[in-house]
């Protein structure tokens, strides 16, 4: 039987499995492809398996953007993903993406320890940033595209980019600069510490994030059983991208990885929940 | 501005045109549309296909075939798993392909020097059609059959290759 309360305990235990099998699968197709099984070609850029083929909707856009039409297969290609995000938001960035999986690892706690000794940093309030500040930027970065018309996208497409380098690494044709550019961002993650870009930049999260509607999955928030709040926040403390669920202007920005919602069942509270329509109170 | 300084990088870096996967759609075109996914690369049996390096500026990381080291087989596997059309996913039949044309330098092509060497000939996949003999013995290349796959390049005998495959696709 379907428990609630057994799912979200254990909804960190699936996301966590599900990264970890994301990740591994990555490597798997380059590792099939060098003893000649070549059914599942492709990165996270686009992938196909046998003849299904998907493709990244930020891909779309900039194919869109750059030549200026309409290719139909393409279009057909993006349909999975897109029902995804209209379904469960976006849970490809939360659940999937291995640049998270990676960004997720600076959460150990040695690691923040360290962060603090050396930067000096402190544990500033969460804040949910005005949703249009997210729009802007995915803007500039479609505009900017469109007047160099060079693949942008391509470029600072952080799934494609550790998709593909696991396949040159494995294949052997070796390090290429997109590990540099990756290895830079990573790093200046480990400084700065704030996730910028998932949380600003990222043009996949950005694209998954056009397709929501009303009825997308979204953290509900009863604030009549919320106990805790005075004198800590759980949820917001737990949140990888520094929001606070409780207030609104959640979304675009949250992606739905359910980590507050996990904190706040243990309290007992259970104010936070999984909700396809949202609450009164939100 | 931004532009000016790419096109000037552009130009510095790489001034010849390069040989692109079979189907590919006219160069500007096809750099619009390659989104890098990597498919090409990894469908080809023969390894062929390989990234781009830097010295290609800012085509970087996308499809190209270097003959000399694997030439294009003409599997035909690659155009259909092109997500974006930068690969002509009807492309079927080889004869159809112009990647490019092979030039013959006939400088230091065995034949044109007295000695008897029918390796470009013999290995052509568009038999008697691409490369034709003259008198029996001199190697000829047909433009308008040949499809610029590269094998003539691979297997010809003399260092550097007497016969190297000009890409059609700087147009």
């Amino acid at each position: 039987m379907f428990s609630q309360v057994k799912f979200y305990r254990n909804l960190n235990k699936y996301r966590k499995g599900i990264q970890l099998f994301s990740l591994l699968f990555l490597i798997m197709v380059p590792v099939l492809i060098l003893v000649d099984i070549r059914y599942i070609v492709g990165t996270l850029y686009s992938i196909s398996f046998w003849d299904l083929d998907i493709v990244d909707p930020s891909m779309v856009i900039q194919t869109i953007v750059l030549s200026k039409e309409f290719y139909i297969p393409l279009l057909f290609a993006a349909i999975i993903p897109v029902l995804l995000a209209l379904v469960f938001g976006r849970v490809f960035c939360s659940w999937m993406c291995p640049y998270n999986t990676l960004l997720e690892l600076l959460e150990l706690r040695t690691i923040k320890r360290f962060q603090r000794k050396i930067f000096k940093r402190k544990k500033s309030k969460n804040k949910n940033p005005r949703t249009l500040i997210y729009w802007i930027v995915f803007a500039a970065i479609i505009v900017f595209t469109f007047l160099i018309g060079l693949p942008v996208f391509t470029w600072i497409s952080m799934p494609g980019i550790i998709s593909s380098e696991i396949f040159a690494i494995v294949v052997g044709f070796g390090i290429g600069i997109d590990t540099l550019l990756f290895g830079a961002i990573f790093l200046s993650e480990v400084v700065i510490g704030k996730r910028y870009w998932c949380k600003y930049i990222c043009p996949v999260g950005a694209t998954l994030a056009l397709f929501r509607t009303k009825y997308t999955l979204k953290i509900s928030y009863d604030e009549s059983v919320c106990d805790c709040a005075a004198y800590a926040e759980p949820c917001a403390s737990n949140c990888p991208l520094n929001l606070t669920p409780k207030e609104a202007m959640l979304y675009p920005y949250c992606f739905n990885c359910g980590r507050c919602i996990k904190v706040c069942e243990q309290t007992g509270n259970r104010a936070l929940s999984f909700a396809f329509v949202a609450s009164k109170n939100k | 501005m931004l532009k000016f300084l790419l096109n000037f990088i552009e130009n510095a870096v790489s001034d010849e045109a390069v040989l692109r996967p079979p189907g590919a759609v006219p160069e500007k075109e096809f750099l619009d549309k390659c989104i890098q996914c990597n498919k090409c690369l990894q469908i080809c049996p023969y390894d062929c296909i390989v990234p781009a390096g830097l010295e290609y500026g800012t085509s970087y990381g996308t499809p190209i075939i270097i003959a000399r080291d694997v030439p294009c087989y003409l599997c035909m596997l690659c155009p259909p798993v092109c997500p974006t059309g930068a690969l002509d996913n009807d492309l079927v039949e080889k004869e159809k392909v112009r990647m490019g044309v092979a030039e013959i330098n006939e400088e230091t092509c065995l034949p044109f020097s007295g000695i008897i060497c029918r390796a470009c000939f013999e290995n052509c996949p568009i038999f008697r059609k691409a490369i034709i003999l003259e008198d029996e013995m001199y190697p000829k290349v047909v433009d308008e059959h040949c499809v610029g796959c590269g094998i003539c390049e691979k297997v010809c005998p003399v260092e550097g290759s007497a016969i190297i495959v000009k890409s059609n696709h700087n147009v």
